[in-house]
This record gives structure tokens, C-alpha cells and sequence, in this order.
């Protein structure tokens, strides 16, 4: 039986605290040997270099390849900022709650046209739901991204716009006026994002910019539609969007001068603040400090 | 010099002793919390870097290296032809309108976001992932390995942000001033012959030529153009190493001594030092 055996099979008959308290642990650093004892268990000697890298590893969060439009990096790195610039899109849209029902596409149990109140398994096929498509003139737009400590998923991601290229913190962020965006910015995948992560792609950037890209292309409803009051479009369109599709219908109508406008949709907060607001969450420590870190620390080492 | 730790989880505290070397009295170190050596140990005080320029593809964790890459380009360059020391009235001064690939440019930095070294590879379109190819870009002022020979401003002006110093960076490469001083890639490019379609042929063997040969090639023509592959080292020998953007960059942060943070003296010293900090 090996040390890590012996210890591995104590471990197993106690709880992990309890074993921690009852046994003590040293470590002890030469300039040529390094060890970590759990009471009489000297688990092994240790590579004295890997123990200085490890302690003090500056290079342990790889971004990987950034996209080439990353704009700011958090402290921690979880958050990247990136900027797209404006530009023409065509949009699908499906109207899942029945919007533009006519009798006919009503269920025929509950009498409902809507996809999500209908629990009488109504299929979706068998419903004649109003689908279109509308082209769009996109300003510069914002995407701040939240990856998982180890940079591997995305976990969140809050899209903005601005009318011009960002030239300082001080620039104000404004709403990305869309379907599918909760009011806080954030952007509601669907299933864009199922099942992927940034080891499927050639790097972190390919990763980010196909979320994007998942995100132009996937359907549109009125699902989700915080940010789709008419009251964003500017012009003659305030006051004729009632549902989410003549909204778009109303966009479709911009041309790339109207989106590009301060006037196109509203002041949420500067660049800078948001970086900051960022940064203060970001920047907790990438091992979370609590009872035993110490000891884990050493751990992790030896492991 | 040796370091004894003890964990004390039951109050969460360490202590310990150390000895400077053999035959040293072992010095106590006071009873710390731990959560406060692991602090004090653990790097956790990295800077906000601020508005980045478009274009940055990869910053170290220690945010001492980044990379970053200009699309194509047409470069306006003024080329005094011969050494500086020699540079007079006499002098030829010719200029050119080159047309450039994608440049890729590996910059450390210092504490204050002033660029130390630069290295300079090209390519025919923007980087994608760890295994695209990068080559070398037969430019003056780089030596052999791609690192640009440090221009000597008149006027130093220090960097704010970590923005300036990407700025700087590119200034360093292209608005620092051409002469024959350092032309070691040119020369390669010359010898081997890549690119074709500005080094090769009987008349090319001299650097008026090779400029004048480059300038008549469009954007979309440098595009095409296959381009050598960098070199290892600084002096000129045929060592290759494998050129792919991962490669070049450990290369790069190897040479730059940014691997590995700090060897095991280092280490210890900070440990010992973690416990004094109150």
C-alpha cells in the first residue's frame, strides 16, 4: 500500500473536516526538496521548481486567443468586453404567443394560442404560428461576456449598443433594443450555447464570436421583449409597435443614420462604470478563501 | 535555506520556522492566519488594464506580454540607404509605399506599460487558433529571431496606459526611422529567396531592389506571397524552430524569463516574507 493508499483509505472512513482536524499537516521547502506530511504520512518530495510555480503561478489563467475586437479584460480575466461594428442583419422571428392567431390556430382543448399556456400537448407543427423575417441595420454593439473560471463556458453574457466605436470609459453604454434581452442586458440563449464550450473551437475568440453569431441567427419571439417597447424606436414608429413583430417591422425600416443616432435607444451607464461594477465582482480570488484554503492549497499541490 | 510550515486547521492558523542555511539558528515564524498567507502568497493583485485597442489576440496572466495584429496595411517608409554613422547630405534617402500582411506583434512590457521587447511575424490573414502558422516579416530593424532592435528616442515619453504601450509598441516598429543598420532579414529573405516575388532574381541582391520589388506588389498580391519561416535565434544560424503561433509565443515568453515566475529561492524568501507582512 502506498502512502496515498494510507491516506486515501483514512479519508474514506472519515469525513474530510474531521480528518483535517485530527491530523496534522506540515510542509516543509528546502532548496532542493519540497514535501507535504499529513501527520506521520510524508505523502512525497516534491519538484521544488513545480512548488515555486505552483505557489506563485502568474501564467495559470490562459485566455487563450482573444477575439481580435476585445476591447477590455476583466482582472480576474472571467469578463470580456468585445465590440462589433455596425451592420446589416435579417432576423428570424416566430410569434410563439399568438400574437397574429387566427381561430383556426387555436388549440383545440384549452382554446389557448399561446405556446407556452397550452398544456394539452398541442404540437407545435400543428399550429400555424406567424413566422417572419426582417433586416436590420445594427449599430456598434457590446458584448460582455462571463466565462466560468476556467475560461471553458460561457456563463452569462449582457449586450449593449452605442452609436460609435468606444473611444473612452467615459462613453455611454446604451440598450441593445431587442427580443430575447432581459432589461439588466443580459441575453436569454435559448439553446445557442447548449452542450458548447471553448475546447470545440480553435480558440477562446472563435468561441465568443460564434455565440455571437448564434445569437443573430437563432430565432427571435415574444417571449422575452423588455427592451422591445416601442418607446426605443424613435421617430414616427413610437406609438405603432404593439407586439414585438411590427416592432422589428418598424426597425426594419431604419435606415443605418437612424440606429447609429444617441436618440435610438436608451442610456443605461458609462463603459467604465460597468467595467468597475465588473471588476469588483470579478475580482474575487480565483480559489475562494475560506476555512482550509491553506491546507487545500497545499493539497492541490501535491496532487 | 529550509522552511518548516504547520497547519493548524483547527484554528485555521500556520507557523513554522525557517533556517537560512546550514548551521543557522531556526528562526520562529509568528502563528499567522492562514487566510492571510494565502493571500500574501498567491498572486491576486492584477491591474485593470483599461480600454484595450482593437486587435489585442492574447495577454499573460502577469499582463507583462500581450500579442496583438494590424490587418494589411500600405506602410509610407523613408529608408536612408546605409549605415547610421555613415548618414550624411550625401546620403540616398529613398521612400516607399509598402504594401504589408497581417503583422503580429509579441510585446513585453515593463511595471509601466512601456514596451521592453518586440517581436514582429507576419501572416496573410488574421490568427485564428494556438496552431496557425506565423512568419518572418523581412523588415529592417529586426534581427534574425524577429525582435526589433529598440529604437533610441530623443524624447521618452512613458505610457499611462496599457493602451499607450500597444501604441507604442507599433510605433517602435514603423515610425522610428529606416536605415541599413540592422537588415538581418532582409538579408535572409534575400539568401533563401522567400518571398519569390520580391527577393528572387539576379537583380534583387540589394536592398533599393528588394524595396523597389516589394512596392510594386499590391495588398491583395502580399496576400498571396508565401513568406519564410522565423528563426530561433539572433545570430544568424539555420536553427528553425516550429513556427506556429503557440510555439513562437512560449518561445517568446520563455525568452523574456515570464514562464515561470520565479524559482524556488524567490519562492521561499516570499514565504518567509508573507509572515513578517502585518
Amino acid at each position: 500500500m502506498t502512502i496515498i493508499d494510507m491516506y486515501e483509505s483514512i479519508a474514506t472512513k472519515a469525513p474530510e473536516e474531521e480528518l483535517v482536524d485530527s491530523i496534522a499537516q506540515t510542509v516543509s521547502i528546502t532548496t532542493s526538496r519540497a514535501s507535504f506530511s499529513y501527520g506521520i504520512f510524508e505523502v512525497e518530495q516534491l519538484d521544488v521548481n513545480l512548488v515555486a510555480k505552483k505557489f506563485f503561478s502568474k501564467a495559470s489563467q490562459d485566455t487563450g486567443i482573444l477575439p481580435p475586437v476585445t476591447r477590455w479584460i476583466s482582472r480576474d480575466m472571467t469578463h470580456i468586453m468585445v465590440e462589433r461594428p455596425p451592420f446589416m442583419v435579417t432576423v428570424k422571428y416566430v410569434d410563439i404567443h399568438g400574437d397574429h392567431a387566427e381561430e383556426s390556430d387555436r388549440c383545440d382543448e384549452c382554446y389557448s394560442n399561446d405556446l407556452d399556456e397550452c398544456q394539452c400537448g398541442w404540437e407545435d407543427e400543428n399550429r400555424q404560428l406567424f413566422r417572419a423575417e426582417y433586416t436590420l441595420n445594427v449599430p456598434w454593439t457590446l458584448w460582455f461576456f462571463e466565462l466560468d473560471k476556467d475560461l471553458n463556458h460561457i456563463s452569462s453574457c449582457q449586450a449593449y449598443s452605442r452609436p460609435t466605436m468606444v473611444t473612452s470609459m467615459d462613453d455611454m453604454l446604451y440598450s441593445l433594443p431587442l427580443p430575447n434581452i432581459y432589461e439588466d442586458a443580459k441575453i436569454c440563449w435559448g439553446d445557442v450555447l447548449y452542450n458548447t464550450s471553448r475546447t470545440s473551437y480553435a480558440s477562446l475568440g472563435a468561441y465568443l464570436l460564434d455565440a455571437i453569431n448564434g445569437f443573430w441567427t437563432g430565432w427571435f419571439n415574444n417571449d422575452l421583449t423588455y427592451l422591445t417597447a416601442d418607446i426605443m424606436l424613435p421617430y414616427d414608429a413610437r406609438g405603432r409597435c404593439d407586439t414585438a413583430d411590427s416592432y422589428l417591422s418598424e426597425w426594419a425600416k431604419m435606415s443605418m443614420e437612424d440606429v447609429m443616432s444617441e436618440n435610438f435607444s436608451q442610456e443605461v451607464r458609462t463603459v467604465g462604470q460597468h467595467c468597475k461594477s465588473l471588476n469588483l465582482y470579478g475580482n474575487v480570488p480565483q480559489v475562494a478563501v475560506n476555512k482550509n484554503t491553506l491546507s487545500r492549497f497545499f493539497k492541490e499541490i501535491v496532487s | 535555506m529550509k522552511i518548516n510550515l504547520s497547519i493548524h486547521d483547527s484554528d485555521n492558523t500556520v507557523d513554522g520556522y525557517f533556517k537560512s542555511g546550514p548551521g543557522s539558528p531556526s528562526i520562529p515564524l509568528a502563528k499567522r492566519n492562514c487566510e492571510d498567507i494565502y493571500k500574501s502568497m498567491v498572486n491576486l493583485d492584477r491591474k485593470d488594464l483599461g480600454l484595450l485597442p482593437p486587435a489585442v489576440r492574447w495577454i499573460s496572466d502577469n499582463q507583462r506580454i500581450a500579442v496583438f495584429e494590424r490587418p494589411p496595411t500600405v506602410q509610407f517608409v523613408e529608408i536612408a540607404f546605409d549605415k547610421k554613422d555613415n548618414i550624411n547630405s550625401n546620403t540616398s534617402v529613398q521612400s516607399f509605399s509598402l504594401p504589408i500582411p497581417w503583422t503580429i506583434y509579441y510585446v513585453l512590457f515593463d511595471d509601466y506599460n512601456n514596451p521592453v521587447t518586440v517581436r514582429v511575424y507576419c501572416r496573410n490573414e488574421p490568427l485564428y487558433s494556438w496552431s496557425d502558422r506565423v512568419y518572418m516579416l523581412p523588415m529592417l530593424n529586426l534581427y534574425y529571431d524577429s525582435t526589433l532592435c529598440n529604437p533610441i528616442f530623443e524624447n521618452f515619453e512613458p505610457c499611462e496606459t496599457f493602451a499607450d504601450g500597444i501604441h507604442a509598441a507599433y510605433n517602435m516598429v514603423w515610425n522610428s526611422g529606416w536605415n541599413l543598420d540592422l537588415s538581418d532579414t532582409i538579408e535572409y529573405s534575400m539568401r533563401i529567396g522567400i518571398p519569390s516575388a520580391i527577393s528572387s532574381g539576379t537583380s534583387i541582391k540589394n536592398h533599393l531592389n528588394f524595396f523597389k520589388s516589394w512596392e510594386k506588389l499590391s495588398l491583395l498580391n502580399v496576400l498571396e506571397t508565401r513568406w519564410s519561416d522565423p528563426k530561433r535565434n539572433t545570430s544568424g544560424g539555420d536553427f528553425e524552430i516550429e513556427t506556429t503561433f503557440k510555439n513562437t509565443l512560449d518561445a517568446f515568453v520563455n525568452d523574456a524569463g515570464q514562464n515561470s515566475g520565479m524559482d524556488i529561492r524567490e519562492a521561499m524568501v516570499k514565504i518567509v516574507n508573507s509572515f513578517s507582512v502585518a
